[in-house]
C-alpha cells in the first residue's frame, strides 16, 4: 500500500469518527485542530485504524504519535516492512 | 510521628501497588464513593487497581500512570503518601493520549466499549489541562498520616525538583471534584485559584464519577514554594 492509499484510508476514518465530512488531514494536524478529537474518540479512531490496516499498534508507537504525520509514518512502516 | 520520621524520595518498583491504590483513592477523595478509573469503565475497584499496577513498569511518561512522576513520603520504610507531577504535553503528547494508550493495552476490551457508552456524561465532566503547565495529580495521604502537611511538602519537593532541572514551566494546575470542598479550600490557601469548572446534570453521573463536576485550579509555581 502506498502513501496516498494510506492517507486516503486514514482520512476516511477521521471523517467518520470525528464527524467531519470535509476534513482534510495533514501531517501537522493534532487533536487541537479537530473539534471532536478527544480521549474517547481517540480510542475509537485507533481501534478503527487497527481494524482497517490489520495490525495492532505497540504501546511505544502510540505514545510517540504527536500528530497525524507520526501516525501515517508508523502505519507505513508497519505495512511495508 | 515527628516530621523527622518521614523521608521524601522518588517512587521505586516496590511502590507500584501502593501508587495504583493511591491513584484510585485520590480520585475517590473524601467525598466520593467510587473511582472513575473503575466505574466509568464498568470495572471493579480491584480490576482497575490491578490493571494500573500492571501499567507501571511501562514507565510511559506524561500522565499519572508513570511511577517516574511520583514522589513518595516514607515512614518506617513504608510508603504513606504520594503526589504525581509532570509537565503537560512536554514531548508533544498530551496526558490523555498517554493515558488512553495505556488503558487500551491494559484495560479489558469490554471496558473501552463501556466507557464509549458514557460519552454523554464524560463530555459534561471534563476540564482541560493547559499545555506547558506543571500538572499535580494523585495527591494521596494515608489516614494515619493526615494533618502533617505531607501533601504540601511533596508538592513543594516537586516544584523544587522542576526548578532545579530548569524545566520551562511557570504555572501549576490540579483538578478535583466540586464536592471536595475541603481539598478546594486547602488548595486555595496555598495559592490556587479556580480557572475552570464543570457541572454535569445527568442523574447517573455519581454511578461513574466520585463527584458531579470538576474544578481546574491554577497557580504560579512560586506560590507553592512559600510557607
Amino acid at each position: 500500500m502506498n502513501n496516498e492509499e494510506i492517507n486516503t484510508k486514514v482520512q476516511e476514518i477521521f471523517r467518520d469518527i470525528f464527524q467531519a465530512p470535509a476534513l482534510i488531514i495533514n501531517p501537522d494536524m493534532t487533536a487541537n485542530d479537530v473539534d471532536k478529537w478527544d480521549s474517547l474518540t481517540h480510542l475509537t479512531m485507533i481501534a478503527k485504524v487497527e481494524e482497517t490496516f490489520g495490525f495492532r499498534f505497540k504501546l511505544k508507537e502510540m505514545v510517540k504519535m504527536k500528530n497525524v504525520g507520526d501516525m501515517l509514518t508508523i502505519i507505513n512502516e508497519k505495512l511495508n516492512v | 510521628m515527628t516530621e523527622l520520621n518521614y523521608i521524601i524520595r522518588r517512587a521505586k518498583e516496590s511502590d507500584y501497588a501502593f501508587l495504583a491504590e493511591a491513584i484510585l483513592k485520590a480520585d475517590i477523595g473524601t467525598t466520593g464513593t467510587n473511582t472513575s478509573y473503575a466505574a466509568l469503565f464498568g470495572l471493579s475497584y480491584e480490576q482497575a487497581r490491578d490493571a494500573i499496577t500492571a501499567m507501571m513498569p511501562e514507565e510511559v511518561e506524561g500522565c499519572e500512570f508513570s511511577p517516574f512522576h511520583f514522589l513518595v513520603a516514607e515512614f518506617n520504610g513504608e510508603p504513606v503518601a504520594c503526589v504525581s507531577a509532570w509537565i503537560e504535553g512536554l514531548d508533544g503528547v498530551s496526558s490523555w493520549m498517554a493515558r488512553s494508550a495505556l488503558m487500551q493495552h491494559y484495560y479489558p476490551k469490554g471496558a473501552l466499549d463501556f466507557v464509549q457508552s458514557k460519552k454523554h456524561i464524560t463530555d459534561k465532566m471534563m476540564v482541560h489541562r493547559t499545555e506547558g503547565t506543571m500538572q499535580i495529580e494523585s495527591v494521596f495521604v494515608s489516614d494515619k498520616h493526615r494533618g502533617k502537611g505531607l501533601a504540601a511538602k511533596l508538592i513543594k519537593a516537586h516544584v523544587a525538583k522542576f526548578l532545579l532541572q530548569q524545566y520551562p514551566v511557570s504555572q501549576a494546575e490540579l483538578m478535583t471534584y466540586i464536592e471536595n470542598k475541603t481539598a478546594i479550600h486547602t488548595y486555595e490557601k496555598i495559592g490556587f485559584n479556580i480557572k475552570d469548572r464543570t457541572q454535569c446534570d445527568d442523574p447517573d453521573v455519581l454511578h461513574y464519577f466520585p463527584g458531579t463536576g470538576m474544578v481546574l485550579m491554577q497557580t504560579d509555581i512560586m506560590n507553592l514554594m512559600k510557607g
